[in-house]
């Protein structure tokens, strides 16, 4: 009897943890080392629940020609991060991110680009303006971490920007999304 | 004592993976046709332009790796660092067979629009190992 109630004490304690490490505001860090680095050496390893599940399906069916790259995995890496990211994807995470995100989708749209969801889209499209000069230091939408230092944790929220450039600022307002 | 002890079988142990990764991947060329590996014809190689006919860009190895191989490169879409390919300043570098054939495979399709040959990935290994 003891041992069950223990048990039950561990398995709850485990639920308290696993609740306060999910942030319910953010999309959260990833959990599979293997997307980190094969999708991270090179660009942003965007986390699952930043596209919903076909667009992540659409993106790895066709690995042949990624943005005019080659990413071919090994089959069982290829299989195993699809599954990785259908199941931790847009739709299917509880957080407000992704709510916020799926939003502003159009059912019949699957976008293979997270800036291809307005709401991602849409706010950074004029950071890669000429305009900026090249300050922040952007090639493209590719590097998440270059203004959001907490990307790598899954957490995009405004109040953790840094942004050192005077004239990004003005340009970008106070432009609020979220929290 | 034991720090230099730690960094010298660290060291060790990183050329003995090249040793064997190379020697297993030239063997493998080797069977599929290719013979006397030359570092000097992957020099040639590795400046070479060539015109991607999709976008009109010209590339070469050197558009990612930059012109000297212990320098870290740039993915020349997302700006991402790539770790410099020298073996002397990145000793984990060539040690793993899959990886190898792995960036082979990716790489000389972007380059060249097309696969390497098992000549020119021994021609490559052989250049590469002596940076």
């Amino acid at each position: 009897m003891k041992k069950h109630h223990h048990a039950a004490v561990a398995a709850s304690l485990l639920a308290l943890a696993t609740a306060a490490m999910a942030d319910p505001r953010d999309v959260g860090p990833n959990t599979n080392a293997t997307y980190v680095k094969e999708c991270g050496a090179c660009h942003f390893p965007y986390q699952p629940a930043l596209m919903p599940a076909r667009s992540w399906r659409k993106v790895m069916s066709n690995l042949g020609d990624h943005f005019g790259e080659t990413a071919e995995l090994k089959v069982s890496d290829r299989d195993s991060l699809t599954a990785y990211l259908v199941a931790g994807a847009a739709e299917t995470a509880d957080n407000q991110r992704s709510r916020e995100l799926l939003a502003t989708l159009p059912p019949g749209d699957t976008p293979t680009r997270v800036t291809g969801i307005l709401y991602v889209g849409g706010i950074h499209g004029g950071f890669l303006d000429p305009k900026f000069k090249g300050i922040p230091n952007l090639k493209t939408l590719a590097n998440c971490a270059a203004c959001h230092p907490k990307a790598d944790e899954g957490r995009y929220a405004p109040r953790v920007y840094v942004v050192t450039d005077e004239l990004f600022r003005v340009l970008s307002g106070d432009y609020n999304v979220g929290f | 004592m034991l720090r230099i002890a730690i960094v010298l079988f660290l060291a060790c142990s990183a050329f003995a993976a090249r040793a064997d990764a190379i020697a297993t991947l030239l063997k493998d060329y080797e069977s599929q046709g290719a013979s006397r590996f030359s570092a000097q014809d992957a020099e040639t190689f590795w400046v070479k332009a060539n015109l991607d006919p999709k976008t009109g860009e010209t590339r070469r190895c050197t558009t990612c790796h930059t012109e000297d191989l212990r320098r870290t490169g740039k993915h020349s879409t997302t700006g991402k660092a790539i770790e410099p390919l020298a073996p002397s300043v990145n000793p984990k570098r060539l040690t793993d067979v899959e990886h190898i054939e792995k960036w082979f495979g990716r790489n000389c399709k972007w380059t060249l629009n097309r696969e390497c040959t098992p000549q020119e990935k021994g021609n490559l290994l052989v250049m590469l190992r002596t940076k």
